[in-house]
């Protein structure tokens, strides 16, 4: 069987553009959209909010890249990931990597289905210049073409 | 080699680090395990880990650890990881 795509990791609406103030208003908005689309719990962003505000941006993996999530829990609905595309920098306080462009929040569980989202996560955000692509980004439809055409 | 990959929960970051570990060990033919895991199993004081992979913010968090500590700024930079594997494995 092929292993899924990092497309159907993501649920629908689960990609949004926004412009907020914050890393911790991003971070906070990508885990809400997991809640929205069934897949945490109805206060995944405190928990999100909270594990930034306690352990410091080392969430922020790669030159405008965080990729947030809360407490592992038995209650943690589905695998699955969004993602939030900023249209201002956001300073997390990373200092190799802000500022932050993208928000990716994953759903925090640490079954097989986890292991392989990840791995596709990373397969993709290894490919050269997928991070500055998804930026020129203006619509959900072109932001899942990118994520299809670049999967190592 | 023990190699411990840590973040603050052991289920992100840490995983990513890990993945991207394994696959720079295995062309650089090093051998070696990687584990995934958080701040709290990573400072136990009979971690038997010899390195220690993290982002930059978690450094200070892992203050006093036996372990070499090796902080990786892009998690998704083979390069880096390449280069700063090297050095402290060869």
């Amino acid at each position: 069987m092929a292993s899924a795509s990092l497309n159907d990791y993501i649920p629908q609406g689960c990609i949004e553009f926004c412009a907020d103030e914050t890393f911790l208003q991003s971070a906070s908005r990508a885990a809400e959209l997991l809640s929205s689309a069934g897949a945490a719990s109805s206060n995944y962003s405190a928990e999100v909010v909270q594990i930034v505000n306690e352990r410091g941006p080392y969430m922020v993996v790669a030159p405008q890249v965080a990729i947030v999530h809360g407490r592992p829990s038995e209650d943690t609905l589905t695998t699955a990931a969004s993602l939030v595309i900023s249209s201002v920098d956001l300073l997390s306080g990373s200092e190799a990597n802000d500022p932050v462009r993208l928000v990716f929040a994953i759903s925090a569980t640490s079954n097989e289905q986890h292991l392989e989202m990840l791995q596709s996560l990373s397969n993709f955000l290894v490919v050269p210049g997928v991070i500055r692509e998804l930026q020129s980004c203006s619509t959900v439809s072109e932001v899942r073409q990118i994520i299809s055409n670049n999967l190592q | 080699m023990k190699i411990l990959a840590v973040c603050g929960m052991g289920i992100g970051t840490s995983v990513l680090l890990k993945m991207n570990a394994e696959r720079v060990m295995e062309q650089l033919d090093i051998e070696g395990e990687v584990d995934a895991t958080d701040l709290e199993t990573a400072l136990r004081p009979d971690s038997p880990a010899q390195i220690v992979l993290c982002t930059p913010e978690l450094k200070p968090q892992l203050d006093g650890i036996r372990a070499e500590i090796v902080t990786v700024d892009n998690v998704f930079d083979l390069g880096e990881l390449s280069q700063k594997l090297q050095k402290s494995l060869l």
